[in-house]
């Protein structure tokens, strides 16, 4: 994955990653989050990236983008593409 | 050895191999799980009870549920057992044993309720109080005294004494602990407090028999950061509390459960109050917490609460003079400059001392209005993404278990000396080796200095220096990164060169996470948990024009900038405000805060703030009102959801969450850059009595300061 992937993300204010340590449920917010953490740092290394991790917490994605407004999007059981899936929708669904 | 001796050694070697070196999980084990080949029967007042090999009768009791009375023996000193108080009968032995040193055995019959152990209580009652004054009414432990309350029960409503009462001269201790020698009894817990626990070889007990006495034999304050904690232990009314000195009995005091904010372990207090007023504060028991101790700062910078306090709101008049105005004139005249005020010039900074709540509600209503440049005092360079690097992932408990500590710019001592009792645990009782980059300080325990510049560091971080493999050898691993090293400007540098030190050396593998960050406040971590951070848009370019500082006294602001200041006391930051919104102390305001292994508490509300002051995040709720961008919550358990909607760990109050470890990625983003050199590591508490707002307007802790200064000199 090239950096050009998230070259929205300099619209979103801060993102949120829940999570849980250990679950199924949670296993590719994990995956995803090892393995493109990197990548999304390196494309905006201003935005916030919050990894909130929590036992039995379920998998959710939240994008703050400007003026406060919040998205949030379910990750429970998806793997790491479908990770990548949802907050490609959700950078680039920036409201007006 | 002595019998006593063997006793000692052996209850406690039973204790180690029952429960590992965590002493304090011994109480929550019950004694239903036998049979187990490790326990032995004995039976306490006809009842039968299985207890672990070794242990003392008086644990034996404690299972049975049977109460023994007791001086001296306390669960987390070392056994003495030489007040006597604790006698029991058990059959086959021909006198009274002393039940807090004698170890059990198999079939052992213990009796507590027979005419021989309430004939022994009640001797040792009567000579104890031979020479004990009978000052009750005018003693400030009366009603919370052990002896009192003991005499009750075992004491004689006459005495047969006819001679003087042994008189002895009291003992200067310093700002803190109040002596009254002649109620002492030579329980000598103060002694084996001081030695084992604080470290400092102060105390001791001079002469013998009657003319025994606990003292500091040449004259010297307790050069102690716990020392307040001899006053709980004192059974007696010998140690009390100076500052607490005549001023409330302890019937009308009214106890409520809160949180220390004085540094980052987020200590359990209880806070005790008589009407409107803070009249002390005493800890609750947290073993995995603070156990039972609280420092000198969380326990008597309370008087700090009735002085220079912010108690009605105030706007600065065009004489450049603060003059007082009402919380609507306040409230508008803000809310109409934030609205007037292009976002990007907006700035806010949240103070150390921040309940999360408010935190919350600040950076709610700033995102609403379109600025993001959100940070918390003096962390504005750190990185809040991933919450293993600004934690302490060992957890407080997990200290124990260390056999290598490298502490690096920190100084436990000073920024959080209950933390600083386990590890001088660890060191003395674990064989736990220290060393330390940073500070070259006394620890109360031995530690090892390799150095204090970044050049050390450096050579630790590349696999040069010795230690390295003394590091890669020890099972559980520590390095202890302190809040200063955050605070300076090539943090990120120096943090990705200890992460890629930490998975190179094994400092992290498997379940074991050595790498521990240190906070020295009790707001930081909440802050960063929140992301109190900037968000994207955020930029330095546009310089400042209005600052919303939130109970920070040191931030940026540019001559010319509006600053808001919301907050509990008149000091550094207040000064500089245009308006001042008057807040609550962390005594005086229900909040969330979360200490540094990541463990989020709530503090109550132990009485209102001062004058017109208010809760801060209604303070807030009500600004973003007049500013046009309410907040979407109306009480306290919905600010708290939306905390748990920030972060879930909010939702599980009083839990660590274990944390997730980023295999270097944490910092990978980060361009190799050189440290600053010049700058040597150095510990954020110069001067431990005095290092928040709360702290500095203490006249209690500018006393400490004074006194210490004094001994050093």
């Amino acid at each position: 994955m090239s950096k050009a992937a998230f070259t929205g993300l300099k619209a979103v204010q801060e993102l949120r990653f829940h999570l849980c340590q250990t679950s199924k449920g949670s296993e590719g917010v994990r995956n995803f989050l090892m393995s493109s953490y990197k990548t999304l740092k390196a494309a905006s290394p201003s935005t916030p990236v919050l990894i909130r991790e929590s036992s039995g917490a379920e998998g959710k994605l939240y994008a703050r983008y400007d003026m406060g407004v919040e998205k949030c999007v379910k990750l429970e059981g998806l793997d790491a593409k479908g990770v990548e899936k949802c907050l490609q929708d959700l950078v680039s669904s920036v409201p007006k | 050895m002595t019998r006593l001796a063997v006793a000692r050694k052996a209850s406690r070697e039973a204790y180690k191999t029952l429960f590992g070196a965590r002493a304090g999980a011994m109480r929550a084990m019950s004694a239903e799980a036998a049979p187990n080949p490790d326990t032995v029967p004995v039976t306490v007042n006809g009842q039968e009870v299985h207890v672990p090999k070794g242990v003392t009768v008086l644990y034996a009791c404690e299972q049975a549920g049977v109460d023994v009375p007791r001086f001296c023996y306390h669960h987390k000193l070392s056994i003495a057992g030489n007040c006597r108080m604790c006698l029991v009968e058990v059959e086959k032995s021909p006198k009274p044993v002393a039940s807090c040193a004698m170890p059990v055995m198999p079939g052992m019959n213990i009796k507590t309720t027979t005419d021989l152990v309430k004939k022994a209580r009640e001797g040792v009652m009567e000579f104890l109080l031979i020479n004990h004054p009978l000052d009750c009414p005018i003693c400030d432990q009366g009603g919370e005294c052990e002896l009192q309350d003991q005499s009750y029960i075992f004491g004689s409503d006459r005495s047969r004494f006819t001679e003087y009462k042994r008189a002895v001269e009291d003992k200067e201790l310093g700002p803190l602990v109040k002596t009254v020698m002649t109620r002492c009894i030579h329980c000598t817990r103060c002694v084996r407090f001081s030695t084992e626990i604080a470290g400092v070889q102060d105390m001791g007990i001079t002469g013998r028999g009657n003319q025994a006495e606990v003292g500091t034999y040449i004259s010297k304050l307790l050069a102690s950061e716990l020392s307040g904690n001899v006053i709980d232990l004192c059974p007696v009314g010998a140690l009390t509390s100076k500052p607490f000195a005549f001023t409330a009995r302890s019937w009308e005091l009214e106890g409520t459960p809160s949180i220390d904010v004085t540094d980052g372990l987020g200590s359990n207090i209880r806070v005790d109050t008589r009407g409107n007023e803070v009249m002390r504060i005493v800890p609750r028991a947290n073993e995995e917490v603070n156990e039972e101790w609280i420092s000198d700062k969380a326990r008597f910078s309370y008087d700090a609460l009735k002085r220079q306090r912010l108690d009605r709101p105030m706007v600065r008049g065009s004489d450049g003079k603060l003059q007082e105005t009402s919380w609507e004139f306040a409230l508008d005249y803000v809310a109409e400059k934030l609205k007037a005020t292009e976002p990007d010039a907006i700035r806010a900074v949240a103070g150390k001392l921040c309940d999360a709540e408010s935190m919350i509600s600040l950076k709610d209503m700033m995102n609403k209005l379109g600025a993001s440049h959100t940070t918390p005092e003096g962390m504005a360079n750190v990185s809040a993404d991933v919450r293993s690097s600004y934690l302490f992932n060992s957890n407080l408990v997990g200290v124990e278990d260390a056999d290598y500590v490298l502490l690096i710019g920190t100084n436990p001592r000073t920024e959080a000396p209950v933390l600083n009792v386990r590890l001088r645990r660890a060191v003395i009782a674990g064989g736990a080796t220290v060393t330390s980059v940073g500070p070259n300080a006394d620890l109360s325990y031995p530690s090892t200095h390799l150095g204090d510049t970044t050049a050390t560091l450096e050579e630790i971080t590349s696999g040069k220096h010795a230690v390295c493999e003394a590091i890669k050898a020890a099972n559980n691993p520590m390095v202890i990164v302190g809040s200063e090293l955050l605070r300076r400007a090539d943090s990120k540098i120096l943090l990705k060169k200890i992460h890629a030190m930490c998975d190179e050396l094994g400092v992290v593998k498997g379940d074991w996470n050595g790498f521990n960050v240190l906070h020295d406040a009790g707001g930081t971590v909440g802050a960063l948990d929140i992301g109190f951070v900037p968000g994207t848009s955020a930029s330095n370019d546009v310089p400042a024009k209005l600052v919303y500082s939130l109970g920070a006294e040191e931030f940026d602001a540019p001559a010319g900038a509006f600053i808001v200041y919301q907050g509990h006391h008149g000091a550094q930051g207040a000064s500089k405000a245009d308006v001042i919104l008057p807040g609550a102390a962390y005594t005086e305001k229900t909040g969330t805060y979360v200490n540094t292994e990541g463990r989020a508490q709530v503090a109550v509300a132990s009485m209102g703030p001062v004058g017109q002051a208010k809760e801060d995040w209604r303070i807030l709720r009500a600004l973003s009102e007049f500013a046009g961008v309410p907040l979407p919550y109306n009480t306290h358990e919905q600010v708290h959801r939306r905390l748990a909607e920030v972060a879930p760990h909010f939702a599980k109050l009083n839990e660590v969450e274990a944390t997730l470890w980023m295999n270097g990625a944490t910092y990978a983003h980060e361009k190799a850059r050189k440290a600053d050199a010049s700058i040597p590591f150095k510990s954020s508490v110069e001067n431990f009595f005095m290092t928040d707002v709360i702290s500095k307007t203490s006249a209690t802790m500018a006393k400490c300061t004074e006194a210490r200064n004094e001994m050093n000199a």
